[in-house]
C-alpha cells in the first residue's frame, strides 16, 4: 500500500489537478452542449471520475484513506444512478422514440 | 331611608314591567302613583328631617367603580339642592303620575307606559341625589334612555320614531362633553365626589376650570335643549302629554340648569363660561319665543316656551343667580306641569287634536280646564302676585342690575311670551268652536292634578318671596348651604328701582294681553300657512330653518359619509388592497413559472450557472 | 392538572362527539361538556386571591428550541377564561335555532376551538402560546369552510391567510427574541426579562404586533372582518367575535407590552389614532349598513378600536377598562348575534329594509333587542359604560384629544344602534304572516346575558379586582424601563 501511494507521489499533485480539470471541463461541456442523452450521461460519468481521480490524489499526496473510501462511496451512487438514468432513456426511447434531451420539454409548471 | 327614595319607584318599574299582561286597569297606574307618592312623602320625611346647617347627608352603599386611584362611590346625597329637586321630581311627578291614569286609560299598552314613568323618575331621581359627577351621570343617561323610549311610545308612526332618536343622539351630543369635562376634572382632582372636588376647586387655575365648564355646559345644553341643541325638545312632543308635562318641561330638561348649580363652585371661578351661559341663554329664550308665536300645535306652543324659559334660568345661572334660577325652575315646574297637562285635557276632550285652528270657544264645554290653564298662562306671563311674576322678575332685576340693554331684551322675550300664550288661551278657549268633535271635561283624575297645580302655580311665588314684599327669600337661604355659589349673590339694586321696573313689566304685560286679547279673542285672526307668510314670520314660523340647517350641514353629509365609506373606503380602497397584496403573488407566479421553460438543456446550464456564479462568490468572499 | 382538565374536557368531548357522530344528543353532550369547563374556571376563580399568579404544569417538551409545556394563569388571564367559559355554553345553546347539518362535527369543532383558546389563555411560554394561537384557527377554518354562507371559500381562504400572515409575523419575532435568551427559554417569565436595544424594539414592535392587529382587527388591517363575519354560520361569527378576537388583546398584553415597552411608546400614538379613526370610520359605516349581520360586524369593529385604543393608552384606566370592556363585548356579540339570528329564524332575512315593524308582532323579542342596545351604547349601569368609562379617562390622562375621539365613538355607536333598532323593530307592522314571540328557549339564551351586563354593571368590583394586580404589577415595571 505504501508503495502505491509513493508511485502516485511520485506524479506532483499540479498534474492530477490539470488533467481532472480537464476530464471535468469535458465531461461539463458534453452535458451542456450535447444534445443526445446517452452521452450526456457519459458525461456525467466523466465527470464524476475526474473528481474521483482528484479525490484518491489527494487521498494519496495527504496519507488519508478517508478520500479512497469517498470514492467507493461515489462508485457505488454513480452506478445507481446511471441504472435509473438508463432505465429513464429507456422509457423516453419507448415513449417518444428519441434520445434527444430536447425532447423531454414538458418539465414546466 | 335616602336609599328608598330612587329604589321604590325602580322597584315599581320592575314590578309594572314583569306584570304588565296580568295588571289589568287601572291597576298599573295606581301602583306607579303610589310609588311616586311615598317616594314624595319620604322625600318631604327628608326635607322635614334635614336641617341646612349640617351640611349634606350622604349614602354610600358601596365602591362601584374602584380601581388604582379611581375609586367612584354608589353613594346618594341629600343636601338643600338635591332637597329641592326631589320634592319636584317626586311632587309633580305624583300629580303627573295620577293625571296619566286618565289620559292613558284607553291605551292597550298602559302598563309599559307607567313603567317606563316609574323608571324616569327613578332615573332622575338618582340624577339629583347622586353624591358624585358618575351618579349624576347614570341619571343623565337614564332620563335620556326613558324620554327614548316615552317619545317613541307610539312606536308605529315612524315619524315619532325619528323624533326619538333626534333627541337621544342630540342628547348625547351633549354627553360627550359631560364625560369629557369629568374625565378633564378627574384627572387634575383623583376624585369626583361632590365635596372633595370642591374642596379642590380653588386650587385649579382659571384656563383649565374654563375648559372643564364650558365642557359640563355642553353637557347642558344637550339635556336643557338650548342652542345649538335645541331642536329635539319640539320634536319630543311626539310622545303622550303627561311625558311632554314630566319631562320635556317640569324635571328632566332642568337637568342642566341643576348640574351647573351644583357645580356652582366651579362656575363662579371661571367668569367666561358664566359669560358664554349668559348669552347662549339669552339668545335661546328670544329665539324659541320667536318661534313659539307662529305654532299652531298646541303642544309645539307650550314646547317652545319650555326652550324660551329654560333660556332664562340659564341667563340667571350666567349671571350668578344660581337661587334665581332654581326658583324659575320650581315655578316653572309648577305652570309648566299645568299647562301642559292643561292641553293633555283639552286633547283628550277633542278626542286627539292638537291644532289650535281647529279649537276655540272650549271655555264653556270644559271649565275647569279652561280655569286651570288660564291660571298658568297668567303665571307664566309673570303677573302679580301669580308664581311666575316672582322667579322672572328676579331674573330681570339680575340682569338690570347687570345691563339695561340685558334688561330689555329679556322683557322683550317675556312679553313675546305672554303674546304667544294668550294667543294660545284666546284660540283655544274663545271665539267660537272651529272642529267637528264634541268636547267633553276630563274624569276627576285628571282635573285633581290640574287644581293642585293651579294652586301651586298661584301661590308659589311665596316660596321665595323677595325683601321688597316683606319676604326674606327664604328659598335662597335654604339653598346657601348646599350650592356655594348661591351665597354670593348680591342684588344692588334699591327698591326704589325694583319697584320701577315691576311696575313698568307689569303694565307692559297687561298691554300686551291686551293686543292679544283684541286679535285672538274677538275675531280669532287664524295664520295662514308657513309658505305665504312675508319674510320674517316665515322665517319664525319656520323656526329659522334650524332643521333645514342640521339636515344640510350634518345629517345629509354623515349619511352620505356612511356611503361613500362603505362604497369607495371599503369596495374600493381597503378590500381591493388586501386583495391586490393576493393578486400580486398571483402575478409574480405568473411571471416567475415562465422560467420553467420545460427544457432540460436549459436548466442544466442554469444549473451550472448558478454553480460558478456561487463559487466565485466563495472565492472572493463576497 | 386541573388547567389540563380544562384543555381536556372540550378536547375529548370533541374526539368523541366525532368519533360517535350522535345526531340528536350532540348538542346536548356539547353543552354539558362547556358547563363542565365553567364549573372548573368558577372554581379556580373562586379559590383565586386577587394578584397572584400561579403556574402549575410543567413538562419539557422541545428545550433546545425553549418550547417548555408550562400552564398557568394570573388575573388576566383567567378573565380571558372566564370570557371563554361564560360565552360558550351560550355559542353551543345558538346552534339550538341553527339546524346546522352535520350537529356533531359543528358542535366538535366549536369545542375544539374551545380547548385550544383555554390553552392560549392558559400558555405560560411563548411558542406554546403561538400553537394554541394557530391551533386555533384551524376548527373555525373548517366551520366557514363548510357551513358558511355566500362566496365562502373565497372569503374564508383569504380569512385563513391574512391571520396566517400576521401569524407567521408573530412566530418570527418571537424566534428572534428567544435567540436573544440565554439559556433559550421562550416562558414569558424569562421574555418579560429580556431588555432589547431601542432600535431593534421600535421593528420588533411591529412584528410582534401585526398578528394581533389583523386578529382584533384594527384599522387598516380589518379588510378580512366584515365579509367573514357576515359569511360565517352564526356560531362561527359568535366563536370570532365573542371570544377569538380577544386572544389579539391578550397577546397584546402578554407579549408587546412587556417585551418591547420602548417600542410601545414609540408607536403609541400612531396605534391609538389608528384605532380611534378605525372606531368612528366603522361606525359611521354601520349606520347605512342594509344587512344587521353586517351592521353588527361593523359595530364590533367600531368597539375594537376603541378597546385597542384603550389598551395603548397604557394606564391603568385605559387597560383595566379595556380589559372590562372585553368581556362586555363579548357578551354583547354573542347576544346581539342571536338576536340577528333570532330575527332571521322568524322573518326569513337579516335585510333590514325588508324588516320593520316587527314589535306589534315580537315585542318580547323587542324588549330583549333593546336590553342587549342598552349595552352596545354604553348606557350607564350596563357593563359596556364601565369599561368605556374607565377607558375615556384613561386615554384623556394621554392626550385629550384622543378622549375627545373616543368619547365620539359613543355618539356614532348610538347613531347607527338606535337607527338600527328602529329600522327592524320600530314602525308601522308590515308582516302579514304569523310569528312566534321570543319563547322559552331565546328567554334562556338571552336573560342570563342581559343579566351579567346588568349586574356587573352595576358591581363591577369582582371583575376590576381581578385585573387590578396584573394590571398595576405590569405598569410598574413598564414605568421602570422607561
Amino acid at each position: 500500500m505504501e508503495t502505491f501511494n509513493s508511485v502516485i507521489r511520485q506524479v506532483p499533485l499540479e498534474h492530477y489537478l490539470i488533467l481532472s480539470f480537464f476530464l471535468f471541463s469535458i465531461g461539463l461541456a458534453g452535458v451542456l452542449f450535447r444534445r443526445n442523452t446517452i452521452i450526456i450521461l457519459m458525461c456525467l460519468e466523466l465527470m464524476f471520475n475526474s473528481v474521483n481521480l482528484l479525490l484518491t490524489a489527494f487521498s494519496a499526496h495527504h496519507n488519508d484513506p478517508g478520500g479512497q473510501v469517498f470514492v467507493f462511496f461515489i462508485m457505488l451512487v454513480a452506478a445507481a444512478e446511471v441504472t435509473v438514468g438508463l432505465a429513464i432513456l429507456v422509457m423516453m426511447k419507448r415513449n417518444v422514440d428519441s434520445v434527444d434531451i430536447n425532447q423531454l420539454n414538458r418539465l414546466k409548471w | 331611608m335616602i336609599m328608598l327614595v330612587p329604589l321604590l319607584p325602580l322597584l315599581g318599574a320592575i314590578i309594572i314591567a314583569t306584570f304588565r299582561r296580568s295588571l289589568k286597569g287601572n291597576s298599573a297606574g295606581m301602583l306607579g302613583t303610589l310609588t311616586i307618592g311615598s317616594a314624595f312623602a319620604l322625600s318631604v320625611m327628608l326635607f322635614l328631617g334635614h336641617d341646612p346647617a349640617t351640611g349634606p347627608q350622604i349614602a354610600h352603599l358601596f365602591d362601584w367603580i374602584h380601581i388604582g386611584g379611581m375609586n367612584i362611590p354608589f353613594a346618594f346625597q341629600v343636601d338643600a339642592l338635591s332637597l329641592t329637586m326631589m320634592l319636584i321630581v317626586t311632587g309633580v311627578g305624583t300629580l303627573i303620575h295620577l293625571y296619566s291614569i286618565g289620559y292613558m286609560h284607553d291605551d292597550a299598552r298602559v302598563s309599559t307606559f307607567f313603567a317606563l314613568l316609574n323608571l324616569f323618575t327613578f332615573a332622575m331621581l338618582v340624577l339629583v341625589m347622586g353624591a358624585n359627577y358618575v351618579m349624576t351621570f347614570i341619571g343623565w343617561e337614564g332620563v335620556g334612555l326613558c324620554s327614548y323610549l316615552l317619545i317613541g311610545f307610539w312606536y308605529t308612526t315612524p315619524a315619532y320614531n325619528y323624533a326619538a332618536r333626534k333627541a337621544f343622539v342630540m342628547n348625547r351630543i351633549g354627553d360627550q362633553g359631560f364625560v369629557l369635562g369629568l374625565a378633564w376634572l378627574f384627572s387634575l382632582t383623583g376624585t369626583l365626589n361632590f365635596n372633595e372636588v370642591f374642596d379642590k376647586a380653588s386650587s385649579l387655575d382659571t384656563a383649565t376650570l374654563t375648559g372643564i365648564t364650558l365642557l359640563l355646559f355642553v353637557g347642558a345644553i344637550g339635556k336643557s335643549a338650548q342652542l345649538p341643541l335645541f331642536t329635539w325638545l319640539p320634536d319630543a312632543m311626539a310622545g303622550p302629554t303627561p311625558v311632554s308635562a314630566l319631562i320635556h318641561a317640569a324635571t328632566m330638561v332642568t337637568a342642566g340648569i341643576y348640574l351647573i348649580v351644583r357645580s356652582s363652585v366651579l362656575f363662579e371661578l371661571a367668569p367666561f363660561t358664566q359669560d358664554v351661559i349668559l348669552y347662549t341663554g339669552l339668545i335661546t329664550a328670544l329665539v324659541a319665543a320667536t318661534i313659539g308665536v307662529f305654532q299652531n300645535d298646541i303642544k309645539k306652543v307650550l314646547a317652545y316656551s319650555t326652550v324660551s324659559q329654560l333660556g332664562y334660568m340659564f341667563v340667571a345661572l350666567g349671571l350668578g343667580a344660581y337661587s334665581a334660577g332654581l326658583f324659575h325652575v320650581t315655578t316653572h315646574a309648577f305652570f309648566k306641569a299645568l299647562l301642559f297637562l292643561g292641553a293633555g285635557s283639552v286633547i283628550h276632550a277633542l278626542g286627539g287634536e292638537q291644532d289650535i285652528r281647529k279649537m276655540g270657544g272650549l271655555k264653556g264645554s270644559i271649565k275647569v280646564t279652561y280655569v286651570t290653564f288660564l291660571l298658568g298662562t297668567l303665571a307664566i306671563s309673570g303677573l302679580f302676585p301669580f308664581s311666575g311674576f316672582f322667579s322672572k322678575d328676579a331674573i330681570l332685576a339680575h340682569a338690570f342690575d347687570r345691563s339695561p340693554v340685558l334688561y330689555a331684551l329679556l322683557l322683550g322675550g317675556a312679553l313675546i311670551t305672554t303674546f304667544y300664550m294668550f294667543r294660545l288661551l284666546f284660540l283655544t278657549f274663545f271665539g267660537s268652536y272651529r272642529g267637528d268633535k264634541h268636547p267633553h271635561e276630563s274624569p276627576a283624575v285628571m282635573t285633581v292634578p290640574l287644581m293642585v297645580l293651579a294652586v301651586l302655580s298661584v301661590v308659589g311665588g311665596l316660596l321665595n318671596l323677595p325683601h321688597v314684599f316683606g319676604g326674606h327669600e327664604p328659598m335662597k337661604h335654604y339653598l346657601e348651604s348646599a350650592a356655594e355659589g348661591v351665597s354670593s349673590e348680591y342684588l344692588h339694586l334699591s327698591a326704589t328701582t325694583e319697584w320701577t321696573l315691576m311696575g313698568l313689566s307689569t303694565v307692559l304685560v297687561l298691554l300686551v294681553i291686551f293686543i292679544a286679547y283684541g286679535r285672538f279673542a274677538k275675531k280669532a285672526t287664524l295664520d295662514p300657512e308657513a309658505d305665504q307668510l312675508s319674510f320674517f314670520p316665515r322665517l319664525f314660523a319656520r323656526k329659522w330653518y334650524i332643521d333645514e340647517l342640521y339636515e344640510m350641514l350634518f345629517e345629509k353629509p354623515y349619511g352620505w359619509f356612511s356611503s361613500k365609506f362603505s362604497s369607495i373606503g371599503e369596495d374600493r380602497v381597503m378590500v381591493p388592497l388586501m386583495n391586490g397584496a393576493g393578486r400580486v403573488t398571483q402575478k409574480a407566479g405568473q411571471v416567475l413559472r415562465l422560467v420553467q421553460t420545460g427544457n432540460m438543456s436549459f436548466y442544466l446550464f442554469a444549473m451550472v450557472a448558478g454553480i460558478i456564479v456561487f463559487l466565485i462568490m466563495t472565492l472572493y468572499g463576497v | 392538572m386541573v388547567l389540563l382538565a380544562l384543555l381536556l374536557i372540550p378536547f375529548l368531548t370533541a374526539l368523541a362527539l366525532m368519533a360517535t357522530r350522535p345526531t340528536n344528543a350532540a348538542r346536548g353532550i356539547a353543552l354539558l361538556s362547556t358547563l363542565a369547563s365553567l364549573g372548573v374556571v368558577l372554581m379556580l376563580w373562586y379559590s383565586f386571591v386577587p394578584g397572584q399568579t400561579i403556574t402549575s404544569v410543567q413538562y419539557d417538551w422541545v428545550p433546545w428550541l425553549g418550547l417548555r409545556f408550562v400552564l398557568g394563569y394570573d388575573g388576566i388571564s383567567l378573565l380571558m377564561l372566564l370570557l371563554t367559559a361564560v360565552v360558550f355554553p351560550f355559542i353551543i345553546g345558538a346552534g339550538y335555532t341553527q339546524k346546522l347539518q352535520h350537529p356533531s362535527m359543528v358542535n366538535a369543532l366549536l369545542l375544539f376551538t374551545q380547548s385550544f383558546l383555554f390553552g392560549v389563555f392558559l400558555a405560560q411560554n411563548g411558542f406554546l402560546f403561538y400553537i394554541f394561537y394557530e391551533l386555533s384557527l384551524v376548527p373555525v377554518f373548517f366551520l366557514l369552510l363548510y357551513w358558511g354562507g355566500e362566496h365562502r371559500r373565497a372569503i374564508t381562504v383569504r380569512f385563513f391567510i391574512y391571520t396566517l400572515l400576521g401569524g407567521l409575523m408573530l412566530l418570527f419575532g418571537l424566534a428572534y427574541c428567544v435567540m436573544q435568551t440565554a439559556p433559550i427559554s421562550s416562558d414569558f417569565a424569562v421574555l418579560q426579562t429580556l431588555r432589547l436595544p431601542a432600535n431593534t424594539q421600535i421593528w420588533l414592535f411591529w412584528a410582534l404586533f401585526l398578528a394581533f392587529a389583523i386578529k382584533l382587527p384594527i384599522f387598516p388591517f380589518h379588510s378580512w372582518q366584515p365579509d367573514t363575519y357576515t359569511m360565517a354560520p352564526l356560531q362561527g361569527t359568535m366563536v370570532l367575535g365573542g371570544v377569538m378576537l380577544k386572544m389579539g388583546l391578550y397577546g397584546i398584553i402578554k407579549f408587546v407590552f412587556p417585551i418591547v415597552p420602548i417600542g410601545v411608546e414609540y408607536w403609541r400614538d400612531t396605534v391609538i389614532w389608528l384605532s380611534l379613526f378605525g372606531a368612528l370610520y366603522a361606525g359611521i359605516i354601520a349606520f347605512r349598513q342594509q344587512d344587521l349581520k353586517r351592521l353588527v360586524a361593523y359595530s364590533s369593529l367600531s368597539h375594537v378600536g376603541l378597546l385597542c385604543a384603550g389598551l395603548f393608552a397604557a394606564n391603568t384606566y385605559g387597560i383595566s377598562g379595556s380589559l372590562y370592556q372585553a368581556f362586555a363585548h363579548a357578551i354583547l356579540v354573542v347576544s346581539m348575534l342571536y338576536i340577528v339570528g333570532a330575527l332571521k329564524e322568524r322573518t326569513g332575512t337579516s335585510e333590514l329594509g325588508a324588516m320593520g315593524g316587527l314589535k306589534g308582532k315580537l315585542p318580547r323579542l323587542a324588549a330583549l333587542f333593546f336590553l342587549v342596545m342598552v349595552n352596545a351604547i354604553a348606557l350607564p349601569l350596563t357593563q359596556s359604560f364601565v369599561g368605556e368609562w374607565l377607558m375615556f379617562n384613561g386615554l384623556w390622562q394621554l392626550n385629550g384629544w384622543m378622549a375627545f375621539a373616543a368619547v365620539a365613538t359613543i355618539i356614532v355607536g348610538a347613531v347607527y344602534m338606535l337607527y338600527a333598532y328602529q329600522r327592524a323593530m320600530l314602525g308601522p307592522d308590515r308582516w302579514k304572516m304569523d310569528m312566534a314571540d321570543a319563547g322559552r328557549n331565546d328567554h334562556l339564551f338571552l336573560v342570563p346575558l342581559i343579566a351579567i351586563t346588568l349586574v356587573l354593571g352595576f358591581y363591577p368590583a369582582p371583575i376590576l379586582d381581578l385585573v387590578n394586580g396584573p394590571v398595576q404589577q405590569m405598569l410598574s415595571t413598564l414605568t421602570a424601563l422607561y
